[in-house]
């Protein structure tokens, strides 16, 4: 019985999903998601982005997944008023730098808006729109079960599609012998009938 | 069956183990680095007044975390009975 106990012990500690190895970008995304609402994790999950309001002013944000100029600034009717760009001065890993950008918008506004940097626009090549900026969000951000499982499918379709020639000339045959069969049918038909 | 607990009794367990667990976050370039420490260890609550002196010291801001999401508030002092602080290193314009 003690290795049951053991066993059960480990379970209840969580002893078994702590030894998951994680990447250090996926640690700090795991420690934003933490510490956002249900909200904020869903855009966040869906569009690469998570509002968040400002402590003093109440005004809203809009924190993109992104290094550079990823904070929006937006007015009354959810259009950009602003882009500001401020971070931690140490290189952080995008999770913790969104999650440092959360916290001071929410309890240190005025000063960090302060020592912010502010753009009319996004940067064209450092944005979140920018290929880099994707290709981390989904490097980074776990997706739902549904979601890999499509992608998998997505992918091992497209490992096999160069023999999709193969394919299609079997579909070809395939429909070629059953048009023949049935044109068989029905000239014998005929012949019966006459 | 001694070792099976009820519900009840486990969840009691856990709630007072975690009561008197405390951790501090502080953010660095391998995601984040936690320290844990129990409210009723004189010794570890000393070892982690002192990390908060030194990190706060050195540019660090400590902010208390909510755990759901919501504003948390900012810590001037070392406060034991915050259950995650977390450490934010100093911030610049980009």
């Amino acid at each position: 019985m003690p290795v049951v106990r053991r066993i059960l012990g480990a379970l209840r500690n969580g002893a078994l999903g702590s030894r998951r190895r994680t990447s250090p970008e996926q640690r700090g995304v795991e420690l934003l998601l933490a510490n956002l609402t249900p909200q904020q994790r869903r855009q966040y999950k869906r569009d690469r982005h998570f509002d968040v309001i400002g402590g003093q002013s109440g005004t809203r944000y809009r924190l993109w997944h992104c290094f550079q100029q990823n904070i929006e600034e937006l007015d009354g009717n959810g259009r950009r008023r602003w882009v500001w760009c401020f971070h931690p001065r140490e290189t952080l890993v995008l999770g913790d730098v969104l999650l440092a950008q959360k916290m001071a918008l929410e309890l240190f506004e005025r000063e960090a808006i302060r020592i912010a940097h502010g753009y009319s626009n996004f940067g064209a090549n450092a944005g979140p729109h920018s290929r880099i900026a994707r290709d981390d969000f989904e490097r980074t951000v776990r997706k739902s079960w549904y979601r890999r499982l499509a992608r998998r499918l997505r992918s091992s379709f497209r490992a096999i599609r160069p023999e999709a020639d193969f394919y299609r000339v079997t579909r070809v045959c395939i429909v070629a012998a059953a048009f023949s069969g049935l044109l068989t049918r029905v000239v014998q038909g005929s012949t019966i009938f006459h | 069956m001694s070792f099976m607990q009820s519900p009840q009794t486990f969840e009691k367990n856990r709630d007072r183990a975690a009561s008197t667990k405390r951790v501090h976050i502080v953010m660095d370039r391998f995601g984040d680095s936690r320290h844990e420490f129990d409210v009723t260890d004189a010794q570890a609550v000393a070892l982690a007044e002192e990390r908060f002196r030194q990190l706060t010291g050195a540019g660090f801001r400590a902010a208390a975390l909510s755990g759901d999401g919501s504003p948390g508030k900012m810590l001037g002092k070392f406060d034991k009975e915050v259950e995650q602080t977390l450490f934010i290193p100093h911030l610049q314009g980009g």
